[in-house]
Protein backbone atom coordinates (compact mmCIF):
# COMPACT_ATOMS: atom_id res chain seq x y z
CA UNK A 1 0.00 0.00 0.00
CA UNK A 2 1.21 3.48 -0.77
CA UNK A 3 2.66 5.21 2.29
CA UNK A 4 1.09 8.59 1.55
CA UNK A 5 -2.46 7.36 1.27
CA UNK A 6 -4.61 4.39 2.11
CA UNK A 7 -5.83 4.41 -1.47
CA UNK A 8 -3.72 2.14 -3.68
CA UNK A 9 -1.91 4.07 -6.38
CA UNK A 10 -2.08 2.84 -9.97
CA UNK A 11 0.22 4.14 -12.68
CA UNK A 12 -1.16 3.70 -16.20
CA UNK A 13 1.33 3.97 -19.07
CA UNK A 14 -0.43 4.23 -22.43
CA UNK A 15 0.11 6.56 -25.39
CA UNK A 16 -3.67 7.01 -25.71
CA UNK A 17 -5.15 9.77 -23.58
CA UNK A 18 -8.60 8.23 -24.03
CA UNK A 19 -7.40 4.96 -22.51
CA UNK A 20 -5.63 6.71 -19.60
CA UNK A 21 -8.62 8.94 -18.86
CA UNK A 22 -11.04 6.00 -19.09
CA UNK A 23 -8.98 4.01 -16.58
CA UNK A 24 -8.95 6.99 -14.19
CA UNK A 25 -12.70 7.44 -14.59
CA UNK A 26 -13.32 3.77 -13.82
CA UNK A 27 -10.88 3.28 -10.94
CA UNK A 28 -10.87 6.56 -9.01
CA UNK A 29 -14.49 6.24 -7.77
CA UNK A 30 -13.61 2.70 -6.68
CA UNK A 31 -10.95 3.83 -4.24
CA UNK A 32 -7.78 4.05 -6.30
CA UNK A 33 -5.50 6.96 -7.08
CA UNK A 34 -4.57 6.89 -10.75
CA UNK A 35 -1.53 8.55 -12.31
CA UNK A 36 -1.23 8.59 -16.10
CA UNK A 37 1.76 8.69 -18.41
CA UNK A 38 1.20 9.04 -22.16
CA UNK A 39 4.89 9.06 -23.02
CA UNK A 40 7.84 7.14 -21.66
CA UNK A 41 9.89 10.29 -21.26
CA UNK A 42 9.47 10.54 -17.48
CA UNK A 43 8.79 6.90 -16.68
CA UNK A 44 11.69 6.26 -14.29
CA UNK A 45 11.23 9.60 -12.57
CA UNK A 46 7.48 8.97 -12.18
CA UNK A 47 8.13 5.58 -10.60
CA UNK A 48 10.47 7.18 -8.10
CA UNK A 49 8.21 10.09 -7.20
CA UNK A 50 4.82 8.36 -7.28
CA UNK A 51 5.86 4.92 -6.01
CA UNK A 52 2.80 3.20 -7.46
CA UNK A 53 1.40 0.00 -5.99
CA UNK A 54 0.67 -1.33 -9.48
CA UNK A 55 1.79 -0.27 -12.96
CA UNK A 56 -0.41 -1.01 -16.00
CA UNK A 57 1.73 -0.92 -19.15
CA UNK A 58 0.28 -0.81 -22.65
CA UNK A 59 1.98 -3.32 -24.94
CA UNK A 60 1.94 -1.43 -28.21
CA UNK A 61 3.53 2.00 -27.86
CA UNK A 62 5.37 4.04 -30.48
CA UNK A 63 8.75 4.47 -28.78
CA UNK A 64 9.09 1.15 -27.00
CA UNK A 65 6.77 -1.81 -26.57
CA UNK A 66 5.43 -2.32 -23.04
CA UNK A 67 6.97 -5.77 -22.65
CA UNK A 68 10.41 -4.34 -23.44
CA UNK A 69 9.81 -1.47 -21.02
CA UNK A 70 9.00 -3.95 -18.24
CA UNK A 71 12.01 -6.08 -19.10
CA UNK A 72 14.36 -3.08 -18.95
CA UNK A 73 12.70 -1.68 -15.87
CA UNK A 74 13.03 -4.95 -13.98
CA UNK A 75 16.78 -4.93 -14.63
CA UNK A 76 17.01 -1.50 -13.00
CA UNK A 77 14.47 -1.86 -10.21
CA UNK A 78 14.39 -5.64 -9.63
CA UNK A 79 10.88 -6.44 -8.41
CA UNK A 80 10.33 -3.20 -6.51
CA UNK A 81 7.32 -2.30 -8.67
CA UNK A 82 4.56 -4.68 -9.63
CA UNK A 83 4.00 -4.29 -13.38
CA UNK A 84 1.36 -5.88 -15.58
CA UNK A 85 0.74 -5.70 -19.31
CA UNK A 86 -2.42 -3.83 -20.28
CA UNK A 87 -3.59 -4.53 -23.80
CA UNK A 88 -6.38 -5.51 -26.17
CA UNK A 89 -4.33 -8.43 -27.51
CA UNK A 90 -5.50 -12.02 -27.03
CA UNK A 91 -5.00 -13.84 -23.74
CA UNK A 92 -2.59 -16.45 -25.13
CA UNK A 93 -0.30 -13.82 -26.62
CA UNK A 94 -0.43 -11.68 -23.48
CA UNK A 95 0.32 -14.64 -21.25
CA UNK A 96 3.39 -15.52 -23.32
CA UNK A 97 4.58 -11.90 -23.43
CA UNK A 98 4.07 -11.47 -19.67
CA UNK A 99 6.12 -14.58 -18.92
CA UNK A 100 8.89 -13.55 -21.29
CA UNK A 101 9.28 -10.02 -19.98
CA UNK A 102 8.85 -10.86 -16.30
CA UNK A 103 5.57 -8.98 -15.80
CA UNK A 104 3.38 -9.99 -12.87
CA UNK A 105 0.69 -10.81 -15.43
CA UNK A 106 -1.69 -9.05 -17.76
CA UNK A 107 -5.05 -7.32 -17.84
CA UNK A 108 -7.07 -7.04 -21.03
CA UNK A 109 -8.44 -3.62 -21.88
CA UNK A 110 -12.10 -3.29 -21.01
CA UNK A 111 -14.79 -0.71 -20.45
CA UNK A 112 -16.23 -2.87 -17.67
CA UNK A 113 -15.25 -0.95 -14.54
CA UNK A 114 -16.15 -3.74 -12.12
CA UNK A 115 -14.06 -6.24 -14.02
CA UNK A 116 -11.10 -3.88 -14.27
CA UNK A 117 -11.23 -3.09 -10.54
CA UNK A 118 -11.54 -6.80 -9.72
CA UNK A 119 -8.49 -7.67 -11.81
CA UNK A 120 -6.46 -4.80 -10.38
CA UNK A 121 -7.40 -5.96 -6.88
CA UNK A 122 -6.21 -9.49 -7.68
CA UNK A 123 -2.74 -8.12 -8.43
CA UNK A 124 -2.71 -5.87 -5.38
CA UNK A 125 -3.92 -8.57 -3.00
CA UNK A 126 -3.29 -11.95 -4.67
CA UNK A 127 -4.29 -13.95 -1.59
CA UNK A 128 -7.75 -12.44 -1.19
CA UNK B 1 -20.82 2.86 -15.87
CA UNK B 2 -20.20 2.20 -19.55
CA UNK B 3 -22.88 4.77 -20.38
CA UNK B 4 -21.03 7.26 -18.21
CA UNK B 5 -17.75 6.46 -19.95
CA UNK B 6 -19.32 6.85 -23.37
CA UNK B 7 -21.00 10.09 -22.41
CA UNK B 8 -17.66 11.46 -21.34
CA UNK B 9 -15.39 10.06 -24.02
CA UNK B 10 -17.39 9.15 -27.12
CA UNK B 11 -17.20 12.58 -28.79
CA UNK B 12 -13.43 12.60 -28.25
CA UNK B 13 -13.19 9.01 -29.46
CA UNK B 14 -15.10 9.81 -32.66
CA UNK B 15 -12.88 12.81 -33.35
CA UNK B 16 -9.64 10.96 -32.54
CA UNK B 17 -10.71 7.95 -34.61
CA UNK B 18 -11.38 10.13 -37.63
CA UNK B 19 -7.84 11.47 -37.32
CA UNK B 20 -6.45 7.97 -36.82
CA UNK B 21 -8.34 6.70 -39.86
CA UNK B 22 -7.07 9.58 -41.99
CA UNK B 23 -3.52 8.79 -40.84
CA UNK B 24 -4.17 5.09 -41.53
CA UNK B 25 -5.17 5.87 -45.10
CA UNK B 26 -2.05 7.90 -45.75
CA UNK B 27 0.14 5.19 -44.13
CA UNK B 28 -1.61 2.68 -46.38
CA UNK B 29 -0.91 4.80 -49.47
CA UNK B 30 2.70 5.19 -48.36
CA UNK B 31 3.07 1.44 -47.83
CA UNK B 32 4.06 1.81 -44.15
CA UNK B 33 2.32 -1.36 -42.92
CA UNK B 34 4.01 -1.60 -39.46
CA UNK B 35 3.00 1.95 -38.49
CA UNK B 36 -0.44 1.36 -39.98
CA UNK B 37 -0.81 -1.73 -37.77
CA UNK B 38 0.16 0.34 -34.73
CA UNK B 39 -2.40 3.02 -35.57
CA UNK B 40 -5.15 0.44 -35.95
CA UNK B 41 -4.12 -1.28 -32.74
CA UNK B 42 -4.46 2.02 -30.87
CA UNK B 43 -7.89 2.59 -32.40
CA UNK B 44 -8.99 -0.92 -31.38
CA UNK B 45 -7.71 -0.37 -27.83
CA UNK B 46 -9.62 2.87 -27.42
CA UNK B 47 -12.77 1.23 -28.80
CA UNK B 48 -12.37 -1.63 -26.29
CA UNK B 49 -12.24 0.83 -23.40
CA UNK B 50 -15.61 2.23 -24.47
CA UNK B 51 -16.99 -1.26 -25.11
CA UNK B 52 -17.52 -0.50 -28.81
CA UNK B 53 -17.25 -4.10 -29.90
CA UNK B 54 -17.91 -3.69 -33.63
CA UNK B 55 -15.38 -0.91 -34.11
CA UNK B 56 -12.83 -2.76 -31.97
CA UNK B 57 -13.31 -6.01 -33.90
CA UNK B 58 -13.03 -4.34 -37.31
CA UNK B 59 -9.98 -2.34 -36.26
CA UNK B 60 -8.37 -5.51 -34.92
CA UNK B 61 -9.02 -7.35 -38.18
CA UNK B 62 -7.53 -4.43 -40.08
CA UNK B 63 -4.51 -4.56 -37.77
CA UNK B 64 -4.09 -8.27 -38.49
CA UNK B 65 -4.32 -7.53 -42.23
CA UNK B 66 -1.72 -4.77 -41.91
CA UNK B 67 0.63 -7.09 -40.02
CA UNK B 68 0.15 -9.77 -42.69
CA UNK B 69 0.89 -7.15 -45.34
CA UNK B 70 4.07 -6.08 -43.55
CA UNK B 71 5.29 -9.69 -43.54
CA UNK B 72 4.08 -10.59 -47.03
CA UNK B 73 6.48 -11.58 -49.77
CA UNK B 74 6.58 -9.75 -53.10
CA UNK B 75 4.28 -12.43 -54.55
CA UNK B 76 1.58 -12.26 -51.90
CA UNK B 77 1.96 -8.55 -51.09
CA UNK B 78 -0.74 -7.44 -53.52
CA UNK B 79 -3.30 -9.75 -51.97
CA UNK B 80 -2.44 -8.64 -48.43
CA UNK B 81 -2.58 -5.02 -49.50
CA UNK B 82 -6.05 -5.56 -50.98
CA UNK B 83 -7.24 -7.26 -47.78
CA UNK B 84 -5.91 -4.34 -45.81
CA UNK B 85 -7.72 -1.83 -48.05
CA UNK B 86 -10.97 -3.75 -47.60
CA UNK B 87 -10.58 -3.84 -43.80
CA UNK B 88 -9.84 -0.10 -43.70
CA UNK B 89 -13.03 0.54 -45.62
CA UNK B 90 -15.02 -1.54 -43.12
CA UNK B 91 -13.46 0.34 -40.20
CA UNK B 92 -14.46 3.58 -41.89
CA UNK B 93 -18.02 2.36 -42.26
CA UNK B 94 -18.18 1.26 -38.61
CA UNK B 95 -16.91 4.67 -37.47
CA UNK B 96 -19.36 6.43 -39.73
CA UNK B 97 -22.24 4.38 -38.32
CA UNK B 98 -21.06 5.21 -34.82
CA UNK B 99 -20.78 8.92 -35.52
CA UNK B 100 -24.31 9.16 -36.95
CA UNK B 101 -25.78 7.11 -34.11
CA UNK B 102 -24.10 9.06 -31.31
CA UNK B 103 -25.52 12.44 -30.42
CA UNK B 104 -23.21 15.40 -29.80
CA UNK B 105 -20.53 13.63 -31.82
CA UNK B 106 -18.36 16.65 -32.35
CA UNK B 107 -19.10 18.56 -29.17
CA UNK B 108 -17.24 18.60 -25.91
CA UNK B 109 -18.05 15.81 -23.44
Amino acid sequence: MNAKSLRPKILIVDDSEIVCDSVSTMLEPRGYDVVSLTSLFAFTQTLATERPDLVLVDVSMPALNGDKLIEISRKHHDNRYKMVLFSNRGEAELSTLATKCGAAGYIQKTGDAERLAREVELFLHPGR
Amino acid sequence: MIEDLRRRFLPRFVETSRERLARAHSLFEGGDAPTLAHELHALAGEAMMLDLGAVADHARLAEVAARAWSKASEDSGGCSRAACAHCLEIVGQALHALSISSPNQSGAP
